[in-house]
């Protein structure tokens, strides 16, 4: 009897499996996901996704295709059950795998794709038999106009270049170098120390700014990043000339929005001893990577005396490879930089806020330019200006 | 009345083999109906065909129409039938060996892998079953994992050519270039212009 319910109930599934598959429905399907996939129509894709799942059908190349798609469509977490599902589909898979690891690092999941890296070290071992000694290289330089007699900076030019090297599977060495000429064209004094006394710059000469440094960044554990850094920075000023150097510790603790961090600095800018914390918050809301809500307190130690800097910055980027982004920072502060003297004051708390909207485009080899503006207002404290600044620049990231 | 009880039930059995007859002839020929339209490649026809006489318990009806889903390139449906195959007799190789083809084609290698594992405990020297895992592992890239596969069909085939030119890819990724020459030099005694070996001796330093 029981073998007979058996047999009725495999036949009834069969024959209603039978009948829904009869009509070439999957090849029809499979076809058309195919084609849209081909065609990067990413949205019809998933609506395709979506009638397969209806009908029943469950297998690798739909879950992988429907990862992709989300994947392009800015959104990696949605992205990562259904490749991580074609990942079960079908173990191991180094496309699957690929993609997983992209749409932890396009989400911010460092954590994720550190532990993926870890438990399939010996596929990435193989992969990459002989790893790169250099993993990245950048090279920037721009041009900062500063309209007007308000400010005394007149144009600030700067190169910047970077070698990245790769220290096993879970770090990085970063050297970088940066030049910054800087043109003082006026006397009037713009800091806001507003004691009514001009400063006396009146040199139209370039005063050059080198700096050297070496980032290291290590993941020391799940979810736990630790970075540092060690400047040495060269200032050339109209009478004298400053070698400062600093060197900074920070811990990162990352979670699937939000980054936490905390860190210490200690060094020498002007010839003045400065000791820095740095507690911060980066928070990606509704996981989406393309936008970051930063908050950083940012205590000082300066000659001795304690300051308190606070910024909140906002950043959003629309697209890829032309990328529009806006960066708001709102900041106080409460001491400043003489710059006859060169000593460092202190002062009431005062308000800062920039606007920065900047439109880029990288090319296929590397090679990208940008462009923007930077709107920056002073309010409270001793003094107050605003300000509109065109930028350009370029950019080589091999 | 016992003579009435043995003239009916005599006729029932009769009945019942004319029956059971005539069904074996309606199902010969509608296999037979099936072979000459899945020639045509007409498959969803061939279908039709054995449908008509479907039977949920025939071991042979359900693996023909395996294979014929997926000839029609309708793999759910192929390893719906591929599967009752397999539940109807849990040790035969052959509807294994079937179901993998519309697995593969939808690319769920992790179950393509399982059914492969299961031929091997029932049968631990098959050659089809090594080898192709050996063939799906280096694809996958998890060299370290197709070696003792390979190795099983090098060991019963010395001389086979394709499990040579494997084995020999195989070392190529493992970076024993020694060993893999001497493979592929042994594949092209089996012969001297096959493509891959040639690829591969090719590949390794000089």
């Amino acid at each position: 009897m029981q073998a007979r319910l058996i047999l009725f109930i495999s036949l009834c599934a069969i024959g209603i499996g039978g009948h829904s598959l009869a009509g070439q429905t999957f090849r029809q399907l499979d076809s058309l996901m195919y084609a849209q996939y081909i065609q990067a129509d990413w949205k019809g894709l998933l609506q395709t996704v979506d009638r397969t799942e209806e009908a029943g059908y469950h297998y690798y190349f739909q879950q992988l295709r429907s990862g992709i798609a989300y994947l392009q469509l800015q959104a990696p977490e949605k992205a990562q059950p259904y490749l991580q599902e074609a990942l079960a589909l079908n173990a191991a898979d180094p496309l699957a795998l690929h993609y997983l690891y992209t749409s932890y690092t396009a989400a911010n999941q460092w954590h994720k794709a550190w532990r993926l890296r870890k438990k399939y070290s010996t596929l990435w071992a193989t992969d990459s038999v002989a790893p790169p000694t250099v993993t990245g290289s950048f090279v920037e330089s721009g041009l900062k106009v500063i309209p007007g007699g308000h400010e005394w900076l007149g144009t600030a030019e700067f190169v910047a270049a970077s070698i990245t090297h790769r220290l096993g599977l879970s770090g990085s060495l970063q050297w970088y170098y940066q030049y910054l000429g800087v043109r003082w064209v006026t006397k009037e004094d713009n800091l806001g120390n507003g004691n009514g006394n001009s400063s006396s710059i009146t040199s139209r000469e370039w005063f050059p700014q080198h700096q050297l440094g070496v980032r290291p960044r290590v993941n020391i554990a799940d979810c736990w990043r630790l970075s540092g850094a060690f400047h040495m920075l060269r200032i050339a000023l109209p009478d004298n000339t400053f070698k400062d150097r600093s060197a900074a510790i920070q811990l990162t603790y990352t979670m699937p929005t939000i980054d936490l961090f905390a860190g210490f600095a200690n060094g020498r800018l002007l010839d003045t001893a400065v000791t820095q914390l740095r507690i911060g918050m980066n928070w990606r809301p509704f996981g989406r990577p393309n936008t970051a809500l930063t908050f950083t307190y940012l205590p000082h130690k300066v000659n001795n005396n304690w300051q308190h800097t606070g910024y909140a910055l906002l950043s959003h980027t629309f697209h890829k490879t032309h990328s529009l982004s806006l960066m708001g920072n709102v900041g106080y502060r409460q001491y400043y930089i003489d710059p006859e003297d060169y000593q460092l004051f202190n002062l009431p708390i005062s308000q800062q806020f920039s606007g920065r909207l900047m439109y880029s485009k990288q090319t296929d080899h590397g090679l990208g330019w940008y462009t923007g503006v930077l709107f920056e207002q002073k309010t409270g404290g001793s003094g107050s200006f605003q300000q509109w600044t065109p930028f350009i620049g370029a950019t080589f990231n091999p | 009345m016992i003579m009435k009880h043995l003239i009916f039930t005599c006729l029932l059995i009769l009945g019942l083999a004319l029956q059971s007859l005539h069904a074996q002839t309606r199902l010969i020929e509608a296999f037979s109906q099936s072979y000459l339209l899945e020639q045509q490649g007409q498959y969803q026809a061939a279908i039709d065909t054995l449908l008509d006489q479907y039977d949920a318990s025939s071991y042979e009806t359900n693996l023909r129409l395996g294979w014929l889903y997926y000839l029609a390139e309708q793999f759910p449906a192929a390893q719906q039938y591929y599967q009752q195959a397999i539940s109807l007799m849990p040790y035969a190789i052959e509807p294994k060996l079937g179901i993998v083809y519309p697995l593969s084609a939808i690319g769920n290698w992790t179950a393509v892998i399982g059914q492969y594992e299961k031929i091997l405990q029932i049968d631990p020297h098959h050659t089809t079953a090594h080898y192709r895992l050996a063939a799906i592992y280096y694809e996958k890239q998890l060299y370290q994992e197709a070696l003792p596969h390979i190795e099983s069909v090098i060991n019963l085939y010395p001389f086979d050519y394709d499990a040579l030119v494997l084995y020999g890819w195989i070392q190529v990724q493992a970076g024993n270039t020694a060993k893999a020459k001497v493979l592929f030099h042994k594949a092209l005694l089996y012969n001297p212009e096959g493509d891959l070996a040639l690829a591969g001796l090719g590949s390794l330093p000089k």
